[in-house]
């Protein structure tokens, strides 16, 4: 299997008024691949994120996206971010059209692909609604048939299911796992639970704080076996990425 | 998330009013306080004088002008602010030294600029107005999550996308809420606008009061003004929840309570079908016609007659409620209703209806002794219905009678005795409606046979109904028609009679027996334009006529 290199990160650094949040971090992803991203609290994987996405520009290193410097936000990078940021004013379905309309996507064909979308998520049921009478759960779908709708070829996604419950969040965790694969989507996600990180990343970044910089990247191999999540493999990885965040 | 018995609340509300201020009245026995019933009597005397609604006009011209304009210029404008930084560091300093300048003092200059007509007042609200929208609008859109910025521009958005996705959808509710708190400030500045170097507005007839030591028309100045204030508050806050309903989606914030006021009384329009008092009107307004032939009419009959009538419905729309709360509730198409769905309590409901009740004897009594003593055995006959179907297939056609006194009683409230044409109406329109009844009636066919209802689809089955129907239609044009003979109509009535019946036979093309899904709006809609199609002939026969 031979992917083209879609994302690499060459020593990305970003200060905030003199503070180094991020320094000098390096990776390349291939097409189709998942890279996760764990680290404690305030280590700047949202600031991360940010860069790749194109809202915030590095102080030094830089972005190349399909070989070619990121330099603001574009079509093909969806962004889930951190408290899914749907629009609380307007409904499930106008929130799923959005990303569309801005691309200037003619009425009727946005309407169908947001509710082809919703419906594959089990949530075409709720698009009348408001983002504030959903649940955690729902908001959460809504925001990926959101960064889905549009059709892009890189995911990102922030702490997409801390919100919520074990059971709902193993469902996500899934759903999420087969639309990456079906799509080829090339997919980074930052999250805060090892076993979420394992389980969808073909490659894990750990990271540390003082200042934010990736420590390791851990290969995942065995991730697109069945049965992965039960398998020793899983277990292994998921010890040696606590051991490593551990030593910090 | 309900909130209860606001209707209450609004009775509670008037109740203290009265009570605190004719206490005070007491207490302060002076003409310079009078009591709230003088007053009351007084202003609706007044509200039946066109001078008084010509000055209410124009105040409510030059308050609405104002909201409009204050809205169009401060909302962009503090928008863009909020959204801005650079904006802002230019321009919030100057707003800041703007807004604590008290604007009313500026009166003075702004006639001398622009005149002593309506603009000037309309400007001087208007500044008021801005600074309270421009503020609110501005740190409303401060307060913005940038989060949503970013999760615009994550998917490509642009400024303009921010500004239409993002800043003017968030700052809307704030524009709102702002014009809806300075409502009372607006009607204030356009009193003291009005009190001086002018002839026209509320605020011109309180001051002219004064000057005559008219004191009770100082009060009902001070009435008219309350009220307009009061109905602009609640406009605005209806608008505020139709353009803003995410607002009020989150279930945890405390709904607004005057907007939930309004939400109840949107329910309880709903429950006495307001719309259908519209189609009903006609009616009313057709034995206006033909009793103008026999005695002049003046605004003020005009006015009480269709006060009446609000009256008489509502109270018959809401006993009818009550009564058959248990016959709804078991009813699919008919279990959504007010009180069957738990929207109106049956307490509240009640107290509507009384209130409805004592709206038509008043009425009555303002009309005519005679009409006083009529209402209370019309407000039985029209209780009465609520029960005929429970023992008589001929409810259809008590239904007709009952809806059709309304022209009766209106020539009763004017003439008096009831004569040919009056009667001919009366029944023309109880056939009618008992037609259509009938059609309607087909759709609870199987309910009212589980039920142990009678209705004549009950009884006779759903063809043998449609035949009585039409039958009654037709004799319903045929009482239309004999009509011409007897007032003495023009010849032009024939041309409405015959559109009449041209609509009388597309009703019945589009209901079959044996499918009646099409009994709906469309059909409702047929039976109103046929109303006020009867209304229209006989406006045009007696305007035609010799
Ligand atoms: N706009 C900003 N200005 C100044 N400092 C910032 C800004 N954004 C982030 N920071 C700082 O950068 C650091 C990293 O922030 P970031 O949000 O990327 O952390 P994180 O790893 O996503 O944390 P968490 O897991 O809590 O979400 C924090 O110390 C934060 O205070
Ligand atoms: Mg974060």
């Amino acid at each position: 299997m031979v992917s083209a290199e879609v994302i690499r990160a060459e020593s990305v650094t970003k200060n905030f008024s003199g503070n180094t949040v991020l320094s000098d971090i390096s990776f390349i992803l291939k097409q189709g691949m998942s890279l996760s991203v764990i680290g404690p609290s305030g280590c700047g994987k949202t600031t991360l994120l940010y860069i790749i996405s194109g809202l915030t520009p590095p102080s030094s290193g830089r972005v190349l996206i399909d070989d070619r410097e990121v330099r603001g936000t574009e079509s093909r990078t969806a962004f889930i971010l951190q408290d899914y940021g749907l629009l609380p004013w307007k409904s499930v379905l106008h929130n799923v059209e959005l990303g569309m309309k801005i691309r200037g996507i003619p009425s009727e064909e946005r309407r169908e692909s947001a509710i082809r979308i919703l419906s594959d998520l089990g949530i075409a049921s709720h698009i009348e609604r408001y983002p504030a009478n959903l649940s955690g759960g729902e908001k959460q779908r809504v925001a990926i048939a959101r960064a889905l709708a549009a059709g892009p070829e890189i995911l990102l996604m922030d702490e997409p299911f801390s919100s919520l419950d074990t059971l709902t969040r193993e469902r996500l965790q899934y759903t999420m796992s087969d639309l990456q694969r079906e799509r080829g989507l090339t997919m980074i996600t930052v999250t805060h639970s090892i076993e979420e990180a394992v389980f969808l990343g073909d490659e894990i970044m750990v990271m540390t704080t003082g200042p934010g910089s990736a420590n390791r990247i851990i290969k995942n191999r065995d991730r697109r076996t069945r049965g992965f999540r039960n398998s020793g493999s899983f277990f292994k990885t998921c010890s040696t990425i606590r051991r490593s965040i551990e030593k910090g | 998330m309900k909130q209860k018995i606001p209707f209450f609340s609004i009775l509670t509300a008037l109740a203290a009013t009265f009570i605190i201020w004719k206490t005070a009245a007491i207490l302060a026995s002076s003409p310079i306080l009078p009591h709230p019933e003088i007053v009351l009597a007084r202003f609706i005397e007044e509200a039946c004088t066109s001078t008084f609604w010509l000055h209410f006009s124009i105040s409510l011209r030059r308050v609405c002008l104002s909201i409009l304009l204050s809205w169009i210029i401060a909302f962009p404008l503090g928008a863009a602010l909020g959204y801005s930084r650079t904006l802002d560091r230019i321009f919030a300093p100057l707003i800041f030294m703007a807004y604590p300048v008290p604007k009313m003092v500026l009166l003075p200059v702004i006639v001398l600029l622009f005149g002593l007509g309506d603009i000037s007042k309309i400007v001087l609200i208007t500044l008021i107005l801005f600074f309270q929208v421009l503020v609110s609008t501005r740190d409303g859109v401060r307060a913005i999550n940038t989060r949503y910025y970013d999760s615009v521009e994550s998917m490509g958005g642009t400024r303009y996308d921010i500004y239409r996705h993002v800043v003017f959808p968030a700052a809307l509710p704030h524009s709102f809420t702002a014009i809806r708190i300075s409502t009372g400030t607006a009607i204030s500045v356009l009193f003291f606008a009005e009190s001086f170097a002018t002839t026209t507005g509320l605020g011109y007839l309180i001051m002219d009061a004064w000057a005559r030591a008219d004191y009770v028309m100082i009060f009902v100045g001070i009435t008219g003004m309350s009220l307009m204030g009061l109905g602009l508050y609640m406009i605005v806050a209806l608008l505020e929840k139709k353009a803003c309903s995410w607002t009020f989606a989150d279930a945890e914030e405390p709904a607004n309570e005057r907007i939930a006021i309004i939400e109840k009384t949107v329910t309880y329009s709903k429950m006495i079908k307001l719309s259908h008092t519209v189609f009903a009107l006609p009616f009313a307004l057709s034995g206006l016609v033909l009793a103008i032939r026999e005695k002049p009419v003046t605004a003020e009959m005009v006015f009480w007659i269709i006060i009446a009538m609000i009256g008489g419905r509502s109270a018959a729309m809401g006993f009818n409620r009550i009564a058959d709360a248990d016959i709804d509730a078991g009813n699919p198409r008919t279990a959504v209703r007010e009180i069957p769905s738990g929207a109106i309590t049956r307490n509240e409901a009640l107290a509507f209806t009384i209130f409805s009740s004592v709206l038509l004897v008043f009425a009555a009594a303002m009309l005519s002794k005679v009409c006083f003593i009529l209402s209370f055995p019309l407000l039985i006959v029209l209780f009465f219905y609520s029960y005929t179907k429970r023992f008589t297939w001929l409810a259809h056609i008590y239904l007709g009678f009952a809806i059709g006194l309304a022209p009766v009683a209106v020539w009763i409230a004017i003439v008096g005795m009831p004569g040919v044409s009056i009667m001919l109406l009366a029944f023309a329109l109880m056939t009618h409606i008992a037609g259509f009844d009938i059609l309607y009636s087909c759709q609870d066919y199987e309910f009212d046979r589980q039920n142990n209802l009678f209705s004549i689809p009950s009884r006779f089955g759903i063809k043998r109904a449609f035949t009585i129907s039409s039958a009654l239609h037709i004799t319903s044009v045929m009482l239309l028609a004999s009509l011409y003979f007897t007032a003495g109509f023009g010849v032009w009535y024939f041309a409405f009679i015959i559109i009449i019946a041209v609509l009388f036979i597309v009703e019945h093309r589009i209901v079959k027996p044996d499918d009646i899904t099409h009994i709906d709006i469309a059909f409702f809609n047929i039976n109103s334009i046929i109303s006020v199609l009867v209304f229209a002939a006989i406006l045009t026969g007696y305007l035609t006529g010799g």
